[in-house]
């Protein structure tokens, strides 16, 4: 496979989507940026799709009731450039996750950015 | 319709101006002339507002007052959750003029009677026909429109280096970008645009957006850098209906939960729908 790491595409990559994981190309109003939120949990699906890509992150709450959140994140123009790729995340990884969460309070949100489960800083690189 | 006519007339009166200009500065006839090499991969430069320095430095939109209350209104309700005035928020194309935004990295092809700018957003095609037609007596719109396009040989070397692009019959609903900048409902939208490769790396649309949600005409220059050809460009399909998880269903927007088959609410107070059979 093809490492995808010119010099020009990195330069491209950084004019294009300079900002975070969760740089949109429309309008993010459904989640609530003033009161952004952090969770540990398990991987249940890495979605790497358009217009967004999804993680299904299942958690445990406090009760012992474990919840799937659904977590937006940006599309794979700019994960691919990033270094993601369709199986960097896979069933039963264990991450934590900065998110905007919905304004009603369902268990979604638009992810900010993904770290290892001990909160050191994610590197997509790793896994491939 | 009555800001367009009012509108379309000085603006058209400016186009024309300016072909004849550039005309008198071609020196070959068209069938010598050669075609400029604007090849290669090209990425916007700047911000994903309209104006490409961002409202907060270009000032406001020039929204006519029921346009500019219109998005106040969108804006209140967005603070809610209500992801109202973006229509490809639930998939639909950005179309024109807000597809030159450019989201996504864009390729130019050049033949003698077509040029196609591919765009990796929403996998947009835009046809710009150069082949010296007229406007058609139907159009059937569409979210890119219509385009007729003239080249012209600014610097009379005998290699034309801007495309003159005139774009009528676009299809709604559309919004110039994400906040809340909509276009006018009765889709009367016309868009006159100057391509020009400005420098090696640089290339610009010159865009002037008449439409009846406008004061007047919306002039904005719209950069894009360059990264030549090469086997290691990227580009990306994009299917909006591929993980497309947001609904618009009457007034009231949801999340789809596909895993749960559900929608969730996006807003307080709005309840969750859950199906029954």
């Amino acid at each position: 496979m093809k490492t995808i790491t010119c010099r020009n595409l990195l330069l491209t990559s950084l004019l294009l989507f300079a900002g975070s994981l969760a740089s949109a190309h429309h309008s993010v109003a459904i989640y609530d940026s003033e009161n952004p939120l952090q969770l540990t949990g398990k991987v249940v699906e890495w979605q790497f799709t358009n217009p967004h890509v999804f993680i299904l992150l299942a958690v445990e709450d406090e009760s012992g009731n474990v919840v799937t959140w659904n977590l937006e994140g940006s599309n794979t123009s700019l994960m691919l450039r990033r270094g993601w790729r369709p199986d960097t995340l896979l069933p039963g990884d264990e991450i934590m996750v900065k998110f905007n969460p919905l304004h009603s309070g369902a268990p979604g949100g638009n992810f900010r950015e993904v770290f290892n489960s001990d909160g050191t800083s994610f590197d997509p690189y790793s896994k491939r | 319709m009555e800001n367009v006519n009012k509108l379309l007339l000085p603006a058209c009166l400016v186009f024309v101006t300016t072909a004849c200009a550039q005309n008198s500065a071609q020196v070959s006839q068209p069938e010598s002339m050669q075609y400029p090499d604007w090849s290669g991969q090209w990425s916007r430069i700047g911000s994903l507002n309209w104006e490409p320095e961002g409202y907060a430095v270009a000032g406001p939109p020039p929204l006519t007052p029921e346009y500019q209350a219109r998005r106040e209104d969108f804006q209140r309700q967005r603070d809610q959750g209500i992801l109202v005035g973006d229509p490809p928020a639930n998939c639909l194309p950005p179309g024109m003029p807000r597809v030159m935004t450019m989201s996504f990295p864009f390729e130019i092809v050049i033949t003698p009677r077509t040029s196609y700018i591919l765009a990796d957003w929403e996998s947009a095609v835009r046809r710009i026909y150069t082949d010296g037609r007229d406007w058609p007596d139907f159009m059937l719109p569409e979210f890119n429109g219509y385009s007729i396009g003239q080249w012209h040989d600014e610097n009379g070397d005998g290699v034309y280096d801007m495309l003159a692009v005139e774009t009528r019959a676009i299809k709604g609903p559309r919004s110039f970008d994400s906040t809340a900048v909509v276009a006018h409902d009765n889709n009367q939208t016309v868009v006159f645009e100057e391509f020009r490769r400005i420098d090696e790396d640089t290339f610009e649309d010159k865009i002037t957006t008449i439409d009846d949600a406008l004061t007047g005409p919306w002039t904005v220059q719209r950069r894009y850098s360059h990264t030549p050809y090469s086997e290691d460009i990227l580009w990306v399909e994009y299917v909006c209906a591929e993980g497309n998880r947001h609904l618009n269903l009457g007034d009231e927007w949801y999340f789809i939960n596909k895993e749960e088959g559900t929608l969730e609410p996006t807003r307080e107070g709005q309840p969750r729908l859950v199906p029954e059979y």
